[in-house]
């Protein structure tokens, strides 16, 4: 072994020497790759700081103020004033349900037959008839729920009273007039709102989520208040 | 080494004897590397104290300290810019640069232009500082002799419904790669050392106003300016118990963003001047309170004493006259309610001159209100060099002494606060309340006649339902520059106080020249003008606040017993 002694020794010392010059370099290949990080961060942090002033100058009182002016049309926001106050306790309860639930829709309600379309609307005209007077009330935009007590027995199953809702004159306009019949579900509503407020077109949902209220025989519920309440 | 191992043997043995040299220098050279691994072995494994990869520069610190208002939002920012600088020598073409950087740059003129790019000077700065828009723009002209240093540039956010408070900065020592940004006006000029301090760059300078108030304040005050067609007009929003100011507002105001444009006019109608601040009133009645106040803390009344009131009082060549006519013989509360200037006169006398003198110290009407504003922080207030009796009568009824909204807010906010000095702060946190003024029973006393004169008296159109408005009007006459007074010039404030029953916030406004021409007949009176004004700013500064209104009280409750708070 000792033969091989200088000849190891020799290979040993340019073993060494190879792996000090690769440490070296890579030392310095990583204090480099340091001094490349830090001025990243230095850049994210400048970043940081830009998206801060230009997040505040959005959020500028003026800037906010003309937003809420040029898009009134959607958002409709009013100033706040001390009438937006209210207590949960003064919100009155839904009307006294019947102790009872009836066995069935009201016969006055019910589509019967095809050809009968025209009697049935009639009869649905006649049940809006009968509760008119009491739609004076609602027509300035009071509680609507008083409605629902009047005449028609209600189906606790489809009502959901739940606070306040007010339907804008222009709802009630419509169902007097004979227009389609008021949405069931709170997805036909949003849908109706939408329809009428021009972001999506009648004829695409009308088949899928109007109410199939035209297929004869098949109770049809009575109207319900749409629970948007609206400027 | 091939050749050693045949030698091994016989030769071997004798040449490393014979090469014993080359063995050691082996040897040494060995021992020298080895010594190297384990100082790097050593390094590798043990913890250095101060390592170079650690020594981190932090995060980048902010040339000047942000100012954000008391829920954090930001009012005042630094960005980073450019400044662009030109060496002449280097320009081939100056018309062509002039015109092309006139195109960019629209304030600066051609041949302002020109003038900089044909200079003798080899380095001349053409404008600072530069957007990055900008930048870009005369980057890609891609012109010769055209260069940017870097710097940071103020901005504020909020636009002019800070203007006042935030005021400005304006350049000290610059070079190319840095500028100095130095305060000049507001907040930004009181706090300069602060927020030039290295420490303190990394922390923001919480202010105590609430940016969306401010809003609301300034956007009710200026339609209420509008309304009443006056020139300009200051609200001031104040917490009671604290003096911590939640919206300081004057109009015209400015944008604290565009460079300060020269203005050719009177001063007091600068749109830099802080009416709310700066500006010295004459505040007219509004002093009556203060009067009453200081009278019944002496004992030498009770809200309930008659006072004889003349339809004039002459004091030596000098006649004191009510604004219209009164009854002969009024109480106390009803020289407030009516706004009576002989009662007062009378009050104040019965005070006599060297306490109330010593009580309006005591308020802080005779010393700068302390705001920490650049020009309004040593403010002082306009007395009367000799203070004779006349001086006593005339400022009893507000003329006289000229004081700043902000310190009428102080003083009203003392009153309100159970006769505990209040100190006005634009800091959050406020300041600590002062020494005892008033007793608390003159303090309850008082509130309860200002409420009644919201309910009975001169400031019936600044009642809000369920605020409990209390408050007090004041009409003065505006003080021509050569002496004497304006004809049909008036500044009206209204002082309020609310709610009285538990005194939260004072809000002083005041208008400049203001004519109510909805009134049956065109009024200059402040329960004309500046009542309903500040009954807008409460209806809509309260909603933004989240403030409830309080429900009326009950009949017969003892606590309303002899009054009505409703």
């Amino acid at each position: 072994m000792t033969r091989h002694g200088p000849a190891l020794l020799a290979l040993s010392v340019l073993a060494i020497a190879g792996w000090t010059y690769n440490v070296n370099y890579d030392t310095r290949a990583a204090l480099d790759r340091i001094s490349e990080l830090r001025a990243n961060i230095a850049d994210e942090r400048e970043t940081l700081q830009v998206l801060r002033v230009e997040w505040a100058w959005l959020n500028a009182p003026d800037r906010l103020a003309r937003l809420v002016v040029e898009h009134n049309d959607r958002l409709a926001l009013t100033a706040l004033t001390p009438d937006a106050f209210g207590y949960v306790a003064a919100v009155p309860y839904p009307p006294d349900l019947p102790a009872e639930p009836p066995s069935g829709p009201p016969p006055e309600l019910l589509v019967a037959t095809a050809p009968d379309a025209a009697q049935a609307e009639g009869a649905l005209l006649a049940g809006v008839d009968e509760a008119a007077p009491d739609r004076a009330a609602v027509e300035t935009g009071e509680l609507l729920l008083a409605e629902a007590s009047t005449g028609n027995a209600v189906d606790p199953g489809t009502v959901e009273a739940t606070g306040t809702v007010v339907a804008s004159a222009a709802d009630k306009a419509g169902a007097i007039a004979g227009a389609p019949p008021e949405p069931t579900t709170m997805r036909e509503a949003v849908t109706l709102a939408l329809i009428e407020a021009g972001v999506v077109q009648p004829d695409a949902v009308r088949a899928t989520v109007m109410p199939a209220s035209v297929t004869p025989g098949t109770p049809v519920p009575p109207a319900r208040p749409a629970v948007w309440a609206r400027q | 080494m091939t050749d050693i191992a045949p030698q091994a043997g016989a030769r071997g043995r004798a040449a490393m004897r014979g090469d014993w040299r080359i063995i050691l220098l082996m040897a040494g050279f060995c021992v020298c590397y080895a010594a190297v691994a384990v100082r790097m072995g050593l390094m590798a494994t043990i913890e250095p104290e101060e390592p170079q990869i650690s020594r981190d520069g932090g995060p980048t610190l902010p040339i000047r300290g942000e100012i954000v208002d008391r829920d954090g939002k930001l009012l005042a920012g630094n960005l980073p810019a450019w400044s662009l600088y030109a060496h002449p020598q280097d320009i081939r073409d100056p018309g062509l640069a002039a015109d092309e950087l006139a195109r960019i740059f629209p304030d600066m003129t051609r041949d302002e232009l020109l003038r900089d790019l044909t200079s003798d000077s080899r380095f001349v700065w053409i404008k600072r500082p530069v957007t990055p828009r900008e930048k870009q723009a005369v980057h890609e002209l891609g012109l010769p002799g055209l260069h940017f240093g870097n710097r940071e540039m103020r901005i504020y956010p909020a636009g002019a419904a800070m203007a006042h408070i935030v005021g400005g900065v304006r350049a000290g020592r610059e070079g190319v790669r840095f500028a100095e940004l130095v305060g000049a006006g507001g907040v930004e000029g009181y706090f300069d050392e602060r927020l030039r301090d290295p420490e303190l760059a990394g922390e923001p300078l919480r202010l105590s106003l609430d940016l969306a108030v401010q809003q609301v304040v300034r956007e009710a005050l200026t339609r209420g300016v509008d309304a009443m067609n006056a020139i300009g007009g200051a609200a001031i929003l104040m917490k009671v118990g604290t003096g911590e100011v939640l919206a300081m507002v004057s109009v015209p105001d400015f944008d604290p963003n565009a460079p300060p444009q020269p203005f050719y006019g009177d001063a007091g109608q600068n749109p830099r001047f802080n009416r709310a601040a700066q500006a010295r009133y004459e505040l007219g009645s509004t002093f009556k309170v203060l009067t009453t106040a200081i009278a019944l803390e002496t004992g030498a009344v009770e809200p309930g004493t008659l006072i004889e009131t003349p339809p004039t009082l002459r004091y030596g060549r000098h006649t004191i006259h009510d604004f219209h006519r009164m009854p002969p013989i009024m109480t106390v509360e009803e020289i407030v309610v009516e706004s009576s200037n002989v009662g007062s006169a009378k009050l104040a006398l019965m005070v006599g001159t060297p306490r109330f003198k010593a009580y309006l110290g005591k308020l802080g009407m005779l010393d700068p209100s302390g705001i920490e504003l650049v020009g309004a922080s040593d403010n002082d207030t306009l007395i009367p060099e000799r203070w004779t009796d006349l001086s006593t009568i005339t400022i009893s009824f507000g003329h006289g002494l000229a004081a700043s909204p902000m310190h009428l807010a102080a003083a009203f906010a003392t009153v309100a606060n159970g006769g505990v000095r209040v100190y006005p702060s634009l800091v959050a946190g406020g300041r600590e309340s002062g020494p005892r003024v008033f007793s608390e029973q003159t303090s309850r006393e008082m509130l309860r006649i200002m409420r009644q004169v919201v309910i009975n008296g001169t400031a019936s159109r600044a009642d809000v339902p369920g605020y409990r408005v209390g408050g007090k009007t004041g009409t003065a006459d505006k003080v021509r520059p050569n002496g004497g007074y304006y004809d049909k010039k008036v500044i009206s404030t209204f002082a309020a106080v609310f709610p009285t029953t538990r005194p939260e916030f004072v809000l002083v406004v005041s208008l400049d020249e203001p004519t109510n021409m909805s009134a049956p007949v065109p009024a200059r009176t402040a329960g004309w003008t500046a009542a309903p004004v500040t009954a807008e700013i409460i209806r809509r500064a309260v909603a933004v606040m989240g403030i409830r209104p309080l429900p009326a009280p009950v009949p017969g409750d003892i606590a309303s017993l002899g009054a009505s708070w409703e």
